[in-house]
């Protein structure tokens, strides 16, 4: 009887906010949210990229940075964190499954404008040498978990690790043309080699790049599964920041200073 | 009042623009003197075009040497890369050559190495660019040799650059790979981001949802009751999380048939022993350096001994990555930076030794920030190129504590 009760309770709860949801107002229109995705859309854009660079910078810019080691485990940790921040917004705000595919689509944006202006038109680097990595697959396996479990730990596990191998995977796709053999100086290289060695980068010398180096390979003898292992481990901890940036930084400042009503 | 405020932003940024003078240095005048003098140092530098039309080769020769008075508070020098400064890809590396090795990447140095580089580069960009060879070590940084102004003409064919593939297949490296997969594959991980994302806001308000979801817990979305999440939605997100497995399954399949062979990128780094050096037959010694800046004058006293069997001339002094010749006139000779003047004139014979006092006047080494007046370390490293009457040079290394003279 009392679960009969509770659960009539429950349905005429969510009746109502059913109801609630349906509900028009007088001075919120759609031309609120077309506001707030597309601003919002600069913001979130150049906060993904800007701690991309910071992080990951230079295996973005470059081909043959993109190796089988440092590249799968730095750049998803370093992309991982806004999303995470947005995935939470989103999701606590809305109940809207998009804070990754969001951030990811607007980081695309951003990176693809930034490298065809500045890199290509501006510099004179071929995009085809100076490409940037695409997150929005991963980013809609990362919303897609939450939707399904609707539980942050979940998400931050499956979702994470998933996460830096579809980056991976995604971006291997982009990159096999460039890993061909080729003979150059007398020296067989890959192609990607081919175009740092002939793409003149004035500040970068060629030992500043991180091909094999430090003992990570030397477990199984195997580089790039423990790579992949690795930087799945450490985009759990990216995004657990991204988090403590959502919830710290966006939603309990707000909470602090705005008035309930 | 808004006419004056448009005037003077007008005329500030008028200012901006048209007062800034045109950066002709590369960044080397912000290295200190101590690093610049003491740890490289360049000589014999030639380039064998001033013009070239896009597509055509043009060649950078010389001599970088990693210099016995490599400081004590930088670490050993051991890995080092020989580039070129240039605005950007103006230029393409074809070849690069040192002590007769190719060396695509970096190699490993040693202190007091002498290193003949040569570079090849083939205009890319249209434009007039000062070039410069560099030699870079890691943990010093980079090591900027003399520059020259070289002129890239527009051809009428533009520009490309073929590759050769180990399969023998030529690739256009200017676009290769550009349309598909770098932004045909990209653009669809775009598109399907963007059907995900306009699912949910174009139907469905964004701002009121606030109300209803304010009274929900986080892990709860209310399911089809309430109408936040519906099953549609789900069945939805379900299919295009499929379409993301199929692009990727399709695009990996793809990758491994059209690139069968694929090898990681490669680290070709390896050791390039010093230069052979002909028979010393000079040593010499600084015994003061001093810099007098009323007058605008370094001098400097070497204490140089022939140990050969010809008599020898100091044929050149070289600091960092200029080079000074002996002259009496204020013009300076093309290819180097300054002259200076040799008292007591005259050779120093064989097997004799003298003291020479070397004399350098005009604002060159003030100008290219190579004094270290004011500066914690006053070293100064100079290398003196000494030539018997075969024409054979010794590049001997000299280093002394500053003197200045004080105002």
């Amino acid at each position: 009887m009392a679960s009969v009760t509770a659960d009539l309770k429950a349905r005429g709860r969510a009746g109502e906010l059913r109801q609630l949801l349906g509900k028009k107002y007088r001075y919120i229109d759609r031309k609120w949210d077309i506001m707030f995705w597309v601003t919002a859309a600069f913001v979130v854009g150049a906060a993904a990229d800007i701690t991309k660079q910071l992080f990951a910078g230079d295996w973005d810019f470059w081909t043959d940075w993109k190796d089988a080691q440092w590249w799968p485990i730095i750049t998803p940790f370093a992309i991982i964190i806004i999303p995470s921040a947005l995935q939470y917004i989103q999701w606590l705000a809305w109940k809207f499954p998009t804070g990754a595919v969001y951030t990811t689509v607007c980081l695309w944006l951003c990176v693809e404008l930034g490298r065809w202006l500045q890199w290509r038109f501006f510099v004179y680097y071929p995009i085809n040498f100076v490409w940037p990595a695409t997150a929005v697959l991963a980013g809609i396996w990362l919303d897609w978990v939450l939707l399904k479990s609707k539980s942050w730990v979940i998400t931050s596990v499956v979702g994470a690790m998933g996460w830096t191998f579809i980056f991976w995977a995604t971006n291997y796709i982009i990159l096999a043309p460039f890993l061909q053999p080729v003979s150059f100086m007398g020296h067989t290289l890959t192609l990607a080699d081919v175009q740092g060695i002939e793409y003149v980068r004035t500040q970068t010398p060629e030992y500043l790049r991180l091909i094999e180096q430090g003992s990570l390979r030397t477990f199984l003898g195997e580089t790039l599964y423990v790579a992949l292992a690795f930087g799945a481990t450490v985009s759990i901890a990216g995004y657990w920041i991204g988090q403590f940036i959502g919830r710290m930084l966006a939603i309990w400042p707000i909470g602090k200073f705005a008035k309930k009503v | 009042m808004r006419r004056r405020l448009l005037f003077a932003l007008l005329l500030g940024l008028g200012l901006v623009i048209f007062s800034a003078p045109a950066a002709f240095a590369h960044g080397e005048h912000s290295q200190e003197p101590w690093l610049r003098l003491s740890t490289v140092g360049f000589w014999n530098t030639t380039f064998s075009a001033q013009t070239i039309q896009q597509g055509q080769e043009v060649t950078i020769t010389g001599t970088a040497k990693v210099l016995e008075t490599w400081p004590k508070t930088l670490p050993d020098p051991e890995t080092a890369f020989i580039n070129i400064e240039s605005p950007g890809p103006a230029f393409l590396v074809k070849d690069r050559v040192v002590n007769g090795r190719a060396a695509p990447a970096s190699f490993y140095v040693e202190r007091g190495g002498v290193y003949n580089y040569k570079l090849t580069l083939v205009g890319r960009v249209p434009g007039t660019y000062h070039v410069h060879p560099t030699f870079a070590v890691r943990s010093a940084g980079t090591l900027i040799g003399p520059g020259q102004f070289i002129r890239v003409t527009k051809s009428a064919n533009g520009f490309s650059n073929p590759v050769q593939l180990y399969n023998g297949k030529t690739v256009n490296l200017e676009s290769y790979g550009l349309g598909w997969p770098v932004m045909g594959f990209s653009v669809l991980t775009f598109i399907l981001g963007m059907v995900w994302l306009l699912w949910w806001i174009v139907p469905k308000p964004t701002v009121s949802r606030l109300a209803v979801t304010s009274q929900l817990s986080v892990n709860d979305d209310g399911g089809d009751a309430v109408g936040l999440v519906t099953k549609r939605d789900h069945r939805a997100m379900d299919i295009i999380m499929l379409a993301t497995v199929l692009l990727l399954v399709g695009g990996w399949i793809w990758q491994a048939t059209a690139f069968k062979t694929k090898i990681p990128q490669q680290v070709d780094r390896f050791r390039i022993e010093s230069a052979t050096q002909p028979a010393t037959f000079a040593t010499a010694t600084m015994n003061k350096i001093t810099y007098d800046r009323k007058a605008r004058t370094l001098t400097m006293d070497v204490q140089a001994a022939n140990q050969g069997k010809t008599a020898m001339d100091l044929r050149a002094v070289h600091f960092a990555n200029l080079a000074f010749v002996p002259g009496t006139g204020s013009a300076t000779p093309p290819g180097v930076d300054g002259t200076y003047q040799v008292s007591p004139a005259g050779s120093v014979d064989a097997g004799a030794t003298k003291v020479l006092t070397v004399t350098m006047k005009g604002t060159t080494l003030s100008f290219n920030d190579l004094v270290p007046t004011g500066t914690a370390n006053t070293n100064m490293t100079a290398v003196l190129e000494f030539a018997d009457q075969g024409n054979t040079s010794n590049f001997v290394t000299t280093q002394q504590f500053l003197t200045p003279v004080f105002d």
